[in-house]
């Protein structure tokens, strides 16, 4: 009998998103006030094309 | 007969002595801030709660308030540094001087990295919002709205409209400018027809920097979203400390001949607490 074989998936991270996620908990820590307006207004939803 | 003449026969003439760098950006900073340039870490402007006076039928009472004083600084945290080497045999052989070519342009990159540092400092901490209709200042329609709705923020301050307002744009949105200084008014248009952009519209001093200036990313102890962001300001309120500008040194080091430069400068800005307000981050739709 045939043994099944378990399909291992593995996640790759998108190392562009991980360092937009630490540029904003930086941005958050320094500058809270301005961070809750952006992020009301959702200015951080889309990382910026410029960013790299 | 076919063209036997060599290149050491031909005349050569350079076009001046000193060699062509890229394009030199425009820096604003000095212009719209107040500027210290002595050696000092910090700054300090402490400033005191508000009060209001009361008006009330005579009766001779009153509350006394309290008043409490907050410390306010300006630090200088931040550096800006570039430096590079020119060996000897380079400085020896050339039709130039490589090295007061080279610190030149060194000291200019030090200026325009200050400069950016210093606008994204102002723009990331102004507690003034407002967001321009779609198509921000490419659309011609939407530039005396967008400057009326900025003047708005700040009058009624002494240092409001009457203070010298500014207003810094990027080259991008140079479009919807001279679209409606073309357009607008008789005299003013007529003049803008004759002598091109216009550095003052509606009572505001534009300041025109390169696309991309604004930026999200970090700068130094900075971490600026400000990309797809404008910064409208009363001049000569926010400070801006750069110790002693940018300075250079020329020196040897072990292993390599000739000289390795380096230019650099310190940089600290600061809007004090009850400015703010008067500083309006304009998100663009």
């Amino acid at each position: 009998m045939a043994k099944e074989k378990e399909e291992v998936k593995v996640e790759k991270s998108d190392p562009r998103a991980e360092r937009w996620e630490a540029f904003l908990e930086t941005y958050k820590k320094q500058n809270p006030d301005k961070y809750a307006v952006k992020d009301a207004k959702g200015d951080f939803k889309k990382i910026p094309e410029g960013f790299l | 007969m076919a063209n036997t003449l060599s290149t050491y026969s031909l005349r050569h003439k350079y076009f001046s002595t000193n060699l062509a760098f890229a394009l030199k950006k425009a820096l604003i900073s000095d212009a719209i801030c107040n500027v210290d340039r002595s050696e000092l870490k910090t700054i300090e402007n402490p400033y005191v709660t508000e009060v209001v006076a009361a008006i009330q039928a005579v009766a001779g009472t009153y509350t006394p308030a309290v008043r409490t004083v907050t410390d306010d600084a300006l630090s200088v945290d931040d550096e800006v540094v570039v430096s590079t080497h020119v060996f000897d045999f380079e400085n020896r052989t050339a039709n130039f001087n490589l090295t007061a070519n080279f610190l030149e342009d060194l000291m200019y990159q030090v200026g325009f990295k200050t400069d950016q540092f210093v606008l994204n400092k102002i723009l990331d901490v102004a507690t003034g919002a407002y967001t321009t209709p779609a198509g921000g200042f490419t659309t011609a329609a939407n530039i005396p709205v967008i400057c009326a709705n900025l003047l708005s923020k700040v009058a009624g301050f002494q240092s409001g409209i009457a203070s010298n307002p500014f207003l810094v744009i990027e080259s991008t949105d140079v479009v919807g400018f001279a679209q409606a200084q073309v357009s607008s008014g008789f005299a003013y248009a007529d003049a803008a027809l004759n002598n091109g952009f216009m550095g003052n519209y509606m009572g505001i001093k534009i300041y025109v920097i390169r696309t991309g200036t604004f930026v999200t990313t970090t700068l130094g102890t900075l971490t600026a979203t400000n990309s797809g962001h404008r910064l409208f300001g009363i001049s000569k309120l926010a400070m801006f400390a750069s110790p002693r500008g940018v300075q250079y040194e020329e020196k040897m080091v072990t292993g390599k001949t000739g000289r390795e430069i380096v230019a650099y400068g310190y940089v600290g800005a600061k809007v004090w607490n009850f400015h703010l307000p008067l500083f309006v981050d304009i998100t663009l739709a």
